[in-house]
């Protein structure tokens, strides 16, 4: 195999060749069958790396509605036990929520930031960093976790989830600067999280007290997806 | 030709990661499967577990060329799935004998063979996605990052050549080379 033959591989699989070039490449492939293995092999890779990723998605809203499944289930048999209480207190809760907003503008934000915790792809040469980066930051310990996905990232900076997870962590720390630019970089872009990058945008900007940017940027987040009801729960709040 | 079943839209969904479809499944199959699995020798975590991977398991078969046509109700589909599963798993720990059919049999027409072919294909796709997935992340850091950003961003070549910091676009195709070369031995011998 020459280095022609991975451009034009290259070529067709991106969708750049004419029909005539289909048909040659296609002719090809039944009369060199090193070719025809390169460019099979080639097609499942392109299949798998995109799968891979939608199965990742996947797997965190599984796990998204494992535990909003979980915490509901603690909810019901406290409410049979203690009725009247929860209810004094729910009467309690609600005042509380009214007026705290007035009080301290990061309220809404302390609302909302319920973090998913972070399952990061082991990598070979780094399952070290990754374990430490996911104990820190599925422990609260945001300036820990801060510095060993930013380690992480120097490693691999293209990938999108420990982007994401650095976002977070600069939003928890107070780095909104940083959070911001990470989290529009995501949300513009194509990857699996840019959905989640659009939410933390958001809150970024709840964070900041611009609630009109973060209502616009809510509005971004498309119908029937996880972040949809979220989204709309927030703009609610916001309103 | 058999009629392809209104739950076929469950399948779509899942295919587009739509999340009401998801939670709609979620919610209508995690209990049924967590309470058929404490009565066949498992605990809820197992049922939790079991649960995930089925749907993963479904969700890789969609993946797969061949299309999968419905013609039963999800549900079936799904326990049938499951079931086969947790019969494979409890024979990893020598307890099959414990399996009670009872809870499952509403949802699975054991006459119907159809089934058994298609737990072959959703076998066979589980097994093909894990063997890629095993040896991708063996290879390099770099041939990650080269294989994602063009595979899956779809990334033209002067763009990566920048962003992995290449001398020439000639250096690009070399190290892919290599990287599938790597890829292709790993997967031979695995």
């Amino acid at each position: 195999m020459r280095t022609d033959d991975y451009k034009l591989i290259e070529q067709y699989l991106r969708g750049e060749l004419d029909e005539a070039g289909v048909q040659a490449l296609q002719s090809r492939m039944q009369s060199d069958e090193a070719f025809a293995e390169e460019v099979r092999f080639q097609q499942e890779i392109q299949s798998f790396v995109g799968h891979r990723e939608k199965r990742q998605a996947l797997q965190e809203q599984l796990m998204q509605l494992k535990k909003k499944e979980q915490s509901e289930a603690k909810v019901i048999p406290l409410r049979r036990k203690i009725f009247y209480v929860a209810g004094a207190a729910a009467a309690i809760a609600l005042v509380i929520y009214l007026a705290l907003p007035l009080l301290m503008p990061g309220s809404l934000y302390d609302q909302f930031n319920d973090h998913q915790p972070l399952a990061l792809q082991q990598r070979g040469d780094h399952t070290t960093l990754v374990n430490q980066a996911t104990e820190a930051f599925n422990s609260g310990d945001y300036p820990l976790a801060y510095a060993k996905l930013t380690d992480l990232l120097k490693a691999n900076p293209e990938d999108s989830r420990t982007q994401l997870a650095l976002g977070i962590t600069a939003l928890e720390t107070d780095q909104l600067d940083e959070a911001k630019t990470i989290f529009e970089t995501l949300s513009n872009g194509e990857t699996g999280v840019k959905n989640n990058a659009t939410w933390y945008l958001a809150l970024t900007y709840v964070k900041l007290n611009d609630h009109a940017r973060a209502r616009e940027t809510l509005q971004r987040i498309p119908e029937g997806t996880f972040w949809a009801d979220k989204a709309a729960a927030l703009l609610k709040a916001l309103s | 030709m058999p009629e392809i079943h209104p739950d076929q839209r469950y399948l779509e969904g899942l295919a587009q990661n739509d999340y009401k479809v998801i939670a709609e499944i979620d919610q209508r199959y995690r209990k049924v499967l967590t309470s058929w699995v404490r009565n066949n020798s498992g605990a809820t975590e197992d049922a939790e577990d079991l649960f995930t991977e089925t749907l993963l398991a479904i969700f890789d078969r969609l993946q797969q060329p061949q299309p999968l046509m419905l013609t039963r109700p999800f549900g079936a589909y799904f326990m049938g799935v499951a079931k086969n599963k947790w019969f494979e798993i409890l024979r990893k720990r020598k307890k099959e004998e414990k399996v009670r059919n009872d809870q499952v049999q509403q949802y699975i027409d054991e006459s119907d063979e159809s089934i058994e072919e298609e737990l072959i294909k959703i076998e066979a796709a589980s097994e093909r996605f894990q063997r890629l997935e095993r040896t991708f992340v063996q290879l390099s850091e770099l041939c990650r990052q080269l294989i994602d950003l063009f595979f899956n961003r779809g990334l033209g070549t002067s763009e990566i050549v920048e962003r992995l910091n290449f001398n020439s676009e000639d250096t690009y195709y070399v190290r892919k080379k290599k990287c599938l070369d790597r890829w292709r031995t790993l997967l031979g011998e695995s």
